[in-house]
């Protein structure tokens, strides 16, 4: 255990010097090309750049491969495919959007090519039940969790910070849980996202200065899954990214259907001098954001507060759901 | 002192949605136990009223924090409009 220390702090470092400078030389880049987003909760919506993506996965990449060269695991090389395909499918959303319906069903190639890798092994740990064998119906259920993290990822960013520091929040009390299920690879990718993810919050926290678009989130929704996937804790992750399950399934069920976030009619929440509440209107989909400012208007980063602490509270679930209510 | 029941309801959410998974789990190992996990036949059976399960606990769910979120959002104070603190 103690020779993995110095691979995972390069893996981590690695990833944050480079994502650091990958953020310096591509903002003016948007800039200059007028790539700018209105930051839609901010009185006069200022014009922010976007997408911060292409950073953020760069960086993961080129840290996750020197760590696979390093130490001759395969699977690292699948993980780098399989959510630069998720990046790529973004990327492609970025530039010109793609269906409600499109971008769901492209999301399973990333789990066709780690399926395709032969670095999963069908076997999760189940709380309760102790370690299956689910040798027919697990390949669906990975083609769906890539489907839902991605978008679960997809539908939290909508707040400055709100993405980066959920993702933290919820999934730093799982690092225990792949340090006990030895799992190398999949904590080397977890603190490889974590590291390029590092610069992309300071700049994305309020006020900010960069968005990460969908070449973003969908990338980080399908690290997640290779994650749980390659350590089969599939279940913990599942429990831990609760939260973004709130928000993506809330929506999905009070619409009735698939619909892009920006194709929504009535709006779950309204704003009014910086002041966010929930969308009195009766058929306003329920959105995390909603279901926190349904009693009282907040502002923008103490609802991002409240969602991170929302997640550490399930992330913490899924750390003790582990220890104390998982046979192994 | 007054509650804020949106953060309330959010942990809810979280807590409801945990103990629903759990319940579902444990529905599960009781049909495993009775069925046994031998045979192709009995192992599908298995698999399908587990995802029956999980999603009847995931509509559960969902409509208690649906009739929960539309009881806060209805009652409190400027429901009629944007604005609020």
């Amino acid at each position: 255990m103690l020779a993995w220390i110095a691979p995972l702090a390069l893996a981590v470092a690695l990833s944050a010097i480079l994502s650091e400078a990958f953020h310096r030389s591509l903002i003016p880049k948007l800039i200059a090309k007028g790539r700018l987003s209105e930051d839609v909760h901010k009185p006069g919506r200022p014009k922010v750049p976007e997408p911060a993506g292409p950073a953020v996965y760069l960086s993961f990449a080129v840290a996750v491969m020197v760590l696979a060269s390093m130490t001759d695991q395969v699977s690292l090389e699948a993980v780098v495919a399989s959510t630069g395909l998720a990046f790529l499918i973004g990327l492609l959303d970025d530039i010109s959007p793609l269906g409600p319906k499109t971008k769901p069903f492209l999301l399973t190639l990333p789990a066709l090519l780690l399926m395709a890798s032969g670095a999963i092994v069908p076997r999760p740990y189940l709380p309760i039940l102790g370690r299956a064998r689910l040798y027919y119906t697990y390949w669906v259920i990975l083609v769906a969790m890539f489907t839902v993290f991605s978008n679960g990822v997809n539908m939290m960013d909508a707040l400055n910070g709100m993405m980066p520091l959920s993702v933290f929040a919820s999934t730093a009390p799982l690092v225990p849980v792949l340090i006990s299920l030895k799992s190398f690879s999949g904590l080397a990718s977890l603190l490889a996202l974590y590291g390029s993810l590092l610069p992309y919050y300071a700049r994305n926290r309020y006020p900010a200065k960069v968005f990460g678009g969908d070449s973003n989130s969908l990338f980080v929704g399908a690290a997640l899954a290779s994650v749980a996937s390659l350590s089969n804790s599939e279940a913990f992750f599942a429990i831990s990214l609760m939260p973004f399950m709130v928000s993506g399934f809330s929506i999905i069920a009070s619409i009735g259907g698939l619909m892009e976030r920006r194709d929504i009619r009535i709006r779950p929440v309204l704003v009014e001098g910086g002041v966010i509440r929930a969308n009195p209107d009766k058929r306003a989909p329920i959105s995390l954001i909603a279901v926190l400012t349904s009693d009282r208007g907040k502002t923008e980063p103490r609802i991002v507060r409240e969602v991170a602490l929302i997640s550490l509270l399930s992330g913490l679930l899924a750390c003790i759901t582990f220890f104390l209510l998982t046979p192994r | 002192m007054e509650f804020d029941r949106g953060l309330l309801l959010a942990i809810y959410s979280v807590l409801s949605g945990w103990v629903l998974v759990l319940g579902s789990l444990l529905l599960i190992k009781a049909i495993i136990s009775v069925l046994g996990t031998r045979g192709f036949l009995i192992a599908m059976i298995e698999v399908i009223v587990g995802f029956l399960a999980l999603s009847g606990a995931l509509y559960l769910w969902y409509m208690s924090l649906r009739t929960l979120f539309l009881r806060v959002k209805l009652s409190s104070e400027g429901h009629s409009g944007p604005g609020g603190t």
